[in-house]
């Protein structure tokens, strides 16, 4: 993290500015510093992070135990410490609650002093130098004209080869994955070497209900509604308790592979489709309502309805995510499964082409888009934001059967969804757009284009 | 007459005085179904001929269709 500065150049102590240095061979001063310090030397005093709220003990604490006196930014004119203070004294930076101090951490810990995610110092580090990136290479005539001849030629054969796009009935390659104790999907998300569970986060997912009494789940906190009128939030379809089990599974369900990513969250079931899957804007729009009101962090929506090229988004649902994203609830939702790649790439569906929802894309296990992902071709909205894997995902399903292995942007979604709760955990103090962002940043780029992977695939924290 | 399901969305403005818009929209024959005051939506049916009318009305943000939405069936390899 960005917590080291540079430290003033030597010769500003004599005037008290920031000179350039000369080059060596004593031209003018305005080139660059031609011995830059090496990126990884330290400098060989050490950052002190304090714990949010902690400064002013552990302030006390250096200074009882350590015998520290520091030089505070809070006493200068809008916290600007002046550069001698940061040169030569232990010196204090208020606001972000971070101290430069002069003592190598063996001393501190034997003077008492605790670093620990409880205690007033949460962290230690050495002071590093930074300096500027070096020029990137001037491009020749011939090395641009020999990037896109090879651009072209890489488009020419991925549009003659079936390479990277994925059939169903291709058995062949579920061969090389190994799915005896995690599903691909775990394991491309990095779900299991996460030490996240979803705990105290609710995730709402509304879809067709759930299978209350599925084995998998007893004991879980689960809360239900039903929006559909002369049905109860049991799930009759499959679909619903499908994606439940993705984004809210347990560690150890009752038959390996795990198949679940936020284990512990507080699910609400919101049954906003009936039992064959159909639903209205009435029903959905009712359950992001009860969703906001119950403060569920996130929603996930694998439901969708094709649109047409040039169609915008609707306004609507765009004002509702916007409230939502307000009230903290993160929406994320299914681009949708009408494409047939590499031939026909349709828009995203809505309400996912809303620029205020996330929309899911899907991968396949050789993380190439699946071939029914649809794409952000749609101008003004009607991106794709992320994608999950969407191939052949087992999940929970109805009792007897248990279990399922269906593929879809339906499927990739709730794996954003439990990554989304797992975050919440981990930052308190992110929700709504704040919780999108964190995603998107966190996501493993892809070499498919932003069009269909968005920021590409999602990555537990 | 033909009915038409809609969705209307209350601007941001005058999210407190929902209650009123939706008499307001109720005076001019919407049937309502829904009243979901915490997103600020009111979904039921109106005569298509008082469409023009109920956009109009002060604090109205939008008025759509209704839309359905559908899963494929569940023996579906893809959904």
């Amino acid at each position: 993290m960005m917590t080291s500065h540079k430290r003033p150049n030597k010769a500003s102590k004599q005037n008290g500015t920031m000179n350039t240095p000369r080059n060596t061979n004593g031209a003018d001063n305005s080139g660059p510093l031609t011995t830059p310090p090496d990126p990884s030397a330290t400098t060989g005093r050490y950052l002190v992070l304090f714990r949010e709220g902690g400064l002013e003990r552990g302030l006390q604490t250096l200074s009882e135990r350590a015998g520290l006196s520091m030089v505070r930014a809070a006493d200068f004119d809008a916290n600007a410490l002046s550069a001698e203070a940061l040169e030569s004294g232990n010196v204090v930076l208020d606001t972000i609650g971070v101290a430069i101090v002069n003592l190598p951490p063996e001393q501190l810990s034997s003077m008492g002093v605790m670093v620990a995610s409880d205690s007033e110092i949460i962290a230690i580090e050495e002071e590093h130098y930074l300096s500027i990136l070096d020029a990137a290479p001037v491009d020749t005539a011939l090395t641009t004209y020999l990037r896109g001849y090879q651009a072209g030629v890489a488009q020419l054969v991925n549009g003659l080869l079936p390479t990277g796009t994925s059939t169903i009935t291709d058995s062949v390659k579920d061969t090389s994955v190994d799915e005896s104790v995690l599903t691909w999907g775990l394991q491309a998300t990095k779900v299991d070497a996460s030490q996240y569970t979803g705990k105290g986060i609710r995730v709402a997912v509304l879809d067709t209900g759930f299978d209350f009494g599925h084995p998998d789940f007893v004991g879980r906190s689960i809360t239900s509604q039903s929006f559909v009128s002369g049905l109860t939030a049991d799930d009759g379809h499959g679909h619903g308790t499908h994606c439940i089990g993705t984004s809210c599974g347990p560690k150890r369900p009752g038959q390996l592979p795990r198949y679940g990513i936020a284990s512990e969250a507080e699910i609400y079931v919101g049954k906003v489709l009936d039992n064959s899957g159909s639903g209205t804007d009435g029903s959905i729009l009712a359950g992001i309502e009860w969703a906001i009101k119950n403060q569920c962090a996130v929603v996930s929506m694998s439901l969708g309805a094709p649109v047409q090229v040039g169609t915008p988004f609707s306004p609507i649902y765009e004002e509702v995510a916007k409230r939502a994203l307000a009230a903290g609830t993160l929406i994320v939702v299914a681009a949708g499964n009408d494409s047939n790649r590499p031939a026909d790439i349709k828009p995203v569906s809505r309400p996912a082409n809303c620029p205020s929802i996330l929309a899911v894309g899907a991968l396949d296990v050789d993380l190439n888009i699946a071939f029914f992902s649809n794409g952000g071709i749609n101008p003004n909205g009607g991106q794709v934001d992320i994608v999950g894997p969407g191939y052949k995902v087992r999940s929970s399903w109805l009792r007897p059967t248990l279990y399922n292995t269906i593929s879809g942007t339906s499927m990739a979604t709730p794996h954003v969804a439990g990554i989304a709760a797992l975050f919440a955990e981990a930052n308190p103090a992110m929700r709504g757009g704040s919780l999108g962002w964190l995603l998107l940043q966190n996501a493993q780029r892809l070499m498919a284009p932003a069009r269909d992977a968005g920021a590409g695939l999602v990555q537990a924290p | 007459m033909n009915r038409q399901s809609v969705t209307i969305a209350v601007n941001n403005q005058h999210l407190t005085r929902f209650d009123e818009i939706v008499a307001a929209s109720e005076k001019l024959g919407l049937q309502v179904s829904q009243r979901l005051p915490g997103i600020g939506v009111i979904i039921g049916e109106i005569d298509e001929n008082q469409l023009a009318a109920l956009r109009k009305l002060e604090g109205i943000a939008g008025v759509e269709p209704a839309h359905s939405f559908n899963l494929p069936p569940p023996q579906s390899d893809i959904q």
